[in-house]
């Protein structure tokens, strides 16, 4: 891999910069059903295609971040912060932040 | 030796150059002209044979000179697989062949070439398939036949400088030929920074063996020129621009995504992120595949005009010219120029040429013979003879005797790098070649890779994508001129014979080819995987039109959906030493401040993590026993360190951690298991509220800078108000431990030290000789122990005044190993070695830590699942009897026979003589008192006993006294 | 709190030493008392080491200057308190004047830099914000010196081509594969990076920048500055 990824702060860096934290994932609510819980914690979508994910940017300013990634082509259309996700991702189950 | 070395040539002046250079191939003394490659000075001293074939050890000499093939690839001063043809000689160099032995010019391993019959394709999985006991064997011997070029381990090449450097160019042109060089000019025209990367010494691509001049050029100036001056005033331009730089001897072999390109110059590696790549490798003289193809004495057009022009080498005596277009002609003036008597040019076209060349070239005497192409080349060490016949291989015209063969059949794309772009390279039935049209955005590409056309047309069309990539704009397309295309010569004449070799790499004939298609390997991939065409060192870079073609043929396909196999990196052999660079930029060393006062006293380091630790201050035993005893010291700088605050802190940590905390008054400890979501221990600490409404927790040395960051990711996600403070650099601390050591930290502060003011897991600020440091009485060790933590400039100094404060103790420092053991001694688990991906907590006997009965924390729904399933493994601490072997850390656990457990922990505690543990067992067996076979790794068992409390001072008094 | 009760301590008669005070001892290094530091003045051959300047490069400590983290919501109010326009600077720039700069990593995140022992003035200021000071926690090396970006380009993957990251610019990115926060300025780029690797990072240097000419060298030859505007 040698794509570069835009941090929301840093800019244009090689990827070899960040640390990768799995696909964007909401967490279930306590009283959920167990068999969330184990969704939640084993089951990725790993989709072909593009799909939200979260970004560490280790070597520059150590933020969090979520990037929409084609997963086929590592071509990233969008970086964005945890807080404008609602702007940014348009999923039916996304509550309000 | 017979002097090939030209003093003149008819049509064309040769560069003076002196014979003033010696080097040696396989320790004879050659000597050289500093303009040489290698290649071409062995050329000159007459030796034909330069290497052998990788699978039937035929013999290899000169053929493109262009470093395409992997003929030429020779050990030079201890590196194996360099390009001969590629490579300036040096003075004193020491060229070895390989794939040879004892020489290139007698091979012992030149029996595989009578071995045709038994060794077919794949051959590897065939042959050795049954039985299964000949596979070693049979493995040893392919072992040592297999693989080219051997490593030097004598070492003398270890001082080899090998260096990394980076380059970030808005616009890198890969190729300095002429479409490459009015790229260039373009792009630096334009004000962008250029970077222009080219393979050679020297600038003008092809145009540097030409004698034909520039015509009907955009650029007037060019006109009328030849095209090695008119190359060579556009590179005199272009050192008028500041804003570029131009790396020559330079060769680009990787191109990967978002345009990082690897370029390899001579010893050093560069790394180039261009916001825009101009592919210009321009293209090479065609493979022709027909009988005894691979004969040294056969060579490419170009090959022979490079030796003539660039080194004043006369390639041949007799040669018989094989071409299909105008090009051939100039090829064979030159040769005529040089001396060579050409004895026919084959041109497989009907009409004759009508260029100058063609004209001279007939003036000369030379017959030129229509509809005709060779059919096969005859020698064996080297060519003596070639005959000629009709193009559909059926009809022989002639034989010669001859002693060079010159291929000039056209000119295929070098499309290595355009395919690195990811995209397929695709068959141009008018163009008569593969081509890439559309590369991906921010990639483009110009010149030969298109077909090969006029200098003023390559001028043109590379001022336009040079423009278009400086403005960001598409790719131009390409125009190609009808004259300019070469109508391709069928991929195999199919004449007569069995060594058609479509790869010479690899020494694959098209017979067994159509023989590896006959057993089912009818695709082009799993062709070219089952024969290793393609595969070798050159990767395809000589054959792969060839391969295309043919494999499409074989399969009944047409040449229109022909499609090249995979091209991946390296485009050329790269050394590893190149690819690692210095060692320096791979792995840093995280030293804490009293780092050198342990090298002082002696340490042994052991990694942990990047951190260079303590193992050892000399004996581990000793160290154990006289801490126990007295007093020690250790230094714990490499724990993490941060600092929680801000009005939800104390929710967070509720939150973050499986235990309650809001009753962690200030100035007091809690030891912390971490929890995952997933329920697993990965981590435990220890968490001080050292002032209101302030958390200092402690982490594990390795995890960090992980759990600094997991920390951050909650922050981000939840809404909690917290600050951290990564104070783990901050603060330098040592853990002081023994039952001196509260009289020590009574002479080192001046505050109540007494069990009562200071109990077990509280915390206490003090100063130390000014310097304010935060004290925390835990004990991992068992023993009386206080931790200091102080700013980590004082490192040294605070090191120093304890060591000579605590003299009169005898406080002496210990290591990693010497805790592991205390730590065991007490029951104490490590997270990550007593525990794994897998460990359960309430198994691993931390459950203790967790209060389920509280919100949402970390872990909660995994907790209460593993808590309904019960127990099935259990971490126990168990003894040995004095005397008894110590296992090592692993080592299984058996019953009946079984594997019910294993090891995690083994050492041999000193302080109480016999040897202890850790250990995962089945539920069954972690009832104290119970017998647990621990079998050594060296055979045998030994029987260890089950506790229910820690070894040494179970009842924790020390640790409280 | 003890993080600022320990700058406002002048009574500590203990050295505070530099992460490379094992490099200075290896190398013979000159060195002098500055605000408590133990530092390295020059590497025994000064007026070598000054004309280098002109023609190679020099790597020089200046882990004893102030550094002060401002993080978090209030930061960009905070900051207001020291510098009033800082909070109007955009990110990965920086304002200054020769003895203090305040450089902006992120909308929350401020790194002050100030000359040795003046940072307890300016925690005063800052008491009740939550300001860390780095003290011995963050080293602070510099590359001085014509020829520096010879030693630069072998040192880093990060595109800091100088018509891009002109002086006064900051950015945060690995150097041999460390992390630093990289503060250019007109003389010198300055890189500041947590403590446990700074021999590693001086001894990576030093590695690649022997054939580049690449000298150790100390506060008389490179004296702090830390204006970075033009």
């Amino acid at each position: 891999m040698s794509f570069m990824l835009r941090c929301p702060n840093c800019g244009d860096r090689h990827v070899a910069e960040f640390s990768f934290r799995g696909e964007y994932l909401q967490r279930p609510q306590q009283e959920d059903e167990f068999a969330s819980w184990a969704d939640y914690v084993y089951m990725k979508e790993n989709v072909q295609g593009k799909h939200f994910e979260w970004w560490y940017h280790g070597s520059g300013c150590q933020r969090w971040f979520l990037a929409e990634r084609d997963t086929t082509d590592n071509t990233t259309q969008t970086t964005f912060w945890f807080d404008d996700r609602p702007r940014l991702i348009n999923r039916e189950s996304e509550p309000d932040a | 030796m017979p002097d090939k070395r030209l003093s003149s040539h008819a049509y064309i002046s040769l560069s003076e150059c002196d014979q003033a250079i010696a080097f040696t191939f396989n320790s004879k003394v050659i000597k050289a002209r500093s303009d040489d490659t290698i290649a071409s000075a062995l050329h000159a001293a007459g030796i034909g044979i330069l290497s052998r074939s990788f699978k039937y050890h035929r013999p290899r000499g000169l053929y493109d000179g262009y470093g395409l093939g992997a003929d030429l690839l020779l050990a030079v001063d201890g590196t194996p697989n360099v390009r001969g043809d590629k490579t300036r000689v040096e003075d004193g160099m020491d060229v070895r062949s390989q794939n040879a032995w004892p020489s290139p010019d007698f091979d012992a391993m030149a029996v595989n070439n009578t071995l045709v019959p038994l060794l077919p394709n794949g051959f590897y999985y065939k042959m050795f398939h049954r039985p299964k006991w000949l596979w070693p064997i049979a493995e040893k011997f392919i072992r040592k036949a297999a693989g080219i070029g051997a490593i030097d381990t004598t070492g003398e090449t270890v001082d080899t400088r090998y260096e990394k450097r980076y380059r970030f160019p808005d616009i890198c042109v890969i190729g300095g030929g002429p479409a490459g060089l009015a790229s260039c000019l373009a792009a630096c025209q334009e004000g962008k920074h250029v970077l222009l990367v080219e393979e050679d010494p020297q600038l003008g691509g092809h145009s540097v063996h030409t004698a034909t001049k520039v015509a009907n050029c955009q650029d007037d100036r060019l006109n009328g020129l030849s095209e090695q001056d008119a190359a060579g005033a556009i590179w005199d331009e272009l050192k008028t621009y500041k804003n570029l730089e131009i790396l020559t001897s330079t060769v680009v072999f990787a191109l990967y995504e978002d345009n990082l390109i690897a370029a390899q110059s001579k010893h050093d590696l560069y790394k180039i992120r261009a916001g825009a790549v101009i592919l210009a490798p321009g293209a090479t003289d065609r493979h022709l595949v027909f009988e005894n193809n691979d004969i040294p004495g056969i060579m490419t057009g170009r090959g022979v005009e490079r030796l003539i022009t660039m080194h004043g080498v006369k390639p041949g005596t007799r040669a018989v010219v094989i071409g299909n277009h105008d090009g051939v002609y100039h090829t064979a003036m030159l040769l005529q120029g040089a001396g060579v008597e050409v004895l026919v040019v084959a041109d497989s076209r009907s009409d004759a040429a009508t260029t100058e060349a063609a004209r001279i070239v007939n003036e000369n005497g030379t017959p030129i013979q229509p509809l005709s192409t060779i059919h096969a080349a005859k020698g064996r060490k080297s060519v003596n003879g070639a005959v000629i016949g009709d193009i559909a291989g059926k009809v022989e015209h002639a034989s010669y005797r001859c002693d060079l063969i010159v291929i000039a059949a056209g000119f295929k794309p070098q499309l290595s790098l355009l395919s690195m772009g990811r995209v397929q390279p695709g068959w141009d039935e008018e163009r008569q070649v593969f081509r890439v049209e559309k590369l991906p955005d921010g990639l483009y590409s110009t010149g030969d890779v298109h077909g090969t056309a006029s200098f003023a047309q390559l001028y043109k069309e590379g001022k336009a994508v040079g423009l278009a990539a400086a403005q960001g704009a598409e790719q131009p397309q390409s125009v190609r001129s009808k004259e300019d295309i070469i109508v391709a010569l069928p991929a195999d004449i199919p004449a007569k014979g069995k060594h058609h070799f479509i790869c010479k790499c690899m020494d694959v004939t098209r017979a067994e080819a159509c023989a590896s298609i006959a057993e089912g390997f009818d695709r082009v991939e799993t062709l070219k995987r089952y024969t290793s065409m393609g595969m070798g060192p050159c990767q395809g870079k000589m054959c792969y039109e060839a391969v295309a073609r043919l494999a499409a043929e074989d399969t009944g396909l047409s040449t229109s959906v022909a499609v090249p196999t995979t091209v991946r990196p390296p485009y050329i052999p790269v050394s590893f030493g190149v690819l690692a660079g210095r060692s320096q930029h791979l792995i840093p060393i995280r030293r804490t401040a009293m780092h050198d006062m342990h090298q002082q006293a002696g340490a042994t380091f052991l990694n942990a993590g990047q951190w260079k630790r303590p193992h050892s201050y000399g004996d581990v035993q000793r160290e154990a026993r006289s801490m126990r005893e007295g007093l020690g010291i250790i230094d714990v700088s490499t724990l993490g360190k941060l600092g929680i605050s801000g009005p939800d802190a104390i929710d967070f940590l509720q939150f973050m951690l499986p235990g309650k905390f809001r009753k962690l008054a200030t100035g007091k400890i809690r030891y912390s298991a971490m929890i995952g979501e997933d329920g697993i221990l990965f981590e435990d600490g220890t968490l001080a509220h050292v002032k209101e409404g302030y958390y200092y927790m402690s982490t594990t040395t390795g995890n960090q800078d992980a759990i600094r960051s997991l920390f951050w990711w909650w922050i981000v996600t939840t809404d909690f108000d917290v600050k951290i403070d990564n104070l783990g650099p901050i603060f330098a601390a040592v853990n002081i431990s023994g039952k001196n050591s509260r009289k020590l930290l009574e002479k080192l502060v001046d505050i109540d030290m007494s069990t009562e003011g200071f109990p077990y897991m509280s915390t206490r600020n003090a100063t130390i000789n000014g310097v304010p440091v935060m004290l925390f009485r835990i004990g991992f060790t068992g023993e009386l122990s206080y931790e200091i933590h102080f700013p980590s400039e004082y490192g040294e100094a605070m090191w120093t005044h304890i060591m000579a404060e605590g003299a009169e103790y005898s406080i002496k420092p210990f290591g990693i190993e010497t805790q592991r053991i205390l730590r065991l001694e007490k029951g104490h688990l490590l997270p990550g070695i007593d525990t794994d991906a897998l460990t359960n907590p309430y198994e691993a006997g931390v459950g203790f830590t967790i209060k389920d009965n509280k919100d949402d924390f970390i872990g909660k729904a995994f907790l209460k699942n593993f808590k309904d399933r019960g127990i099935e493994n259990k971490l126990i601490p168990y003894k040995l009897s004095a005397g008894d072997a110590i296992p090592s850390d692993g080592v299984a656990i058996l019953k009946a026979g079984k594997i019910t457990g294993r090891v995690t922990s083994s050492r041999m505690s000193p302080i109480l003589g016999y040897g202890i543990g850790l250990a995962w067992v089945n539920v069954d067996q972690s009832t104290p008192g119970t017998k647990i076979a621990i079998r050594l790794a060296g055979g045998g068992d030994v029987i260890g006993e089950v506790l229910d409390h820690a070894a040494y001072d179970p009842e924790g008094v020390l640790l409280k006294s | 709190m003890i993080l600022q009760n320990y700058i406002s301590d002048d009574q500590a008669t203990f050295v505070k030493a530099s992460p490379l005070a094992q490099v200075y001892r290896d190398h013979s290094a000159s060195c002098t008392t500055i605000a408590g530091w133990n530092m390295a003045s020059h590497y025994n051959d000064p007026k070598k080491e000054l004309s280098h300047l002109k023609e190679g490069s020099l790597i020089v400590d200046w882990s004893h200057i102030g550094k002060i983290s401002l993080r978090g919501e209030t930061a960009t109010v905070d900051i207001a308190k020291i510098a009033p326009d800082a909070a109007e600077l955009a990110i990965l720039q920086s304002c200054s004047t020769e003895t203090q700069a305040i450089l902006r990593l992120t909308t929350d995140e401020f790194l002050i830099l100030c000359m040795p022992g003046e940072e307890a003035e300016l925690m005063a200021k800052l008491s009740d914000t939550g300001a860390i000071c780095h003290g011995g926690g963050m080293a602070c090396l510099v590359l001085a010196g014509k020829n520096r970006d010879a030693v630069l380009e072998r040192s880093t993957a990060m595109n800091i081509r100088r018509d891009l990251v002109p002086p006064g610019a900051v950015l945060q990115t690995t150097v041999h594969t460390i992390r630093c926060t990289l503060y250019r300025t007109p003389d010198c780029d300055i890189l500041l990076h947590s403590r446990e690797y700074s021999v590693s990072l001086f001894e990576a240097f030093m590695d690649v920048g022997i054939g580049v000419g690449l000298l150790p060298s100390g506060l008389d030859v490179v004296p702090v500055k830390l204006a970075g505007g033009r």
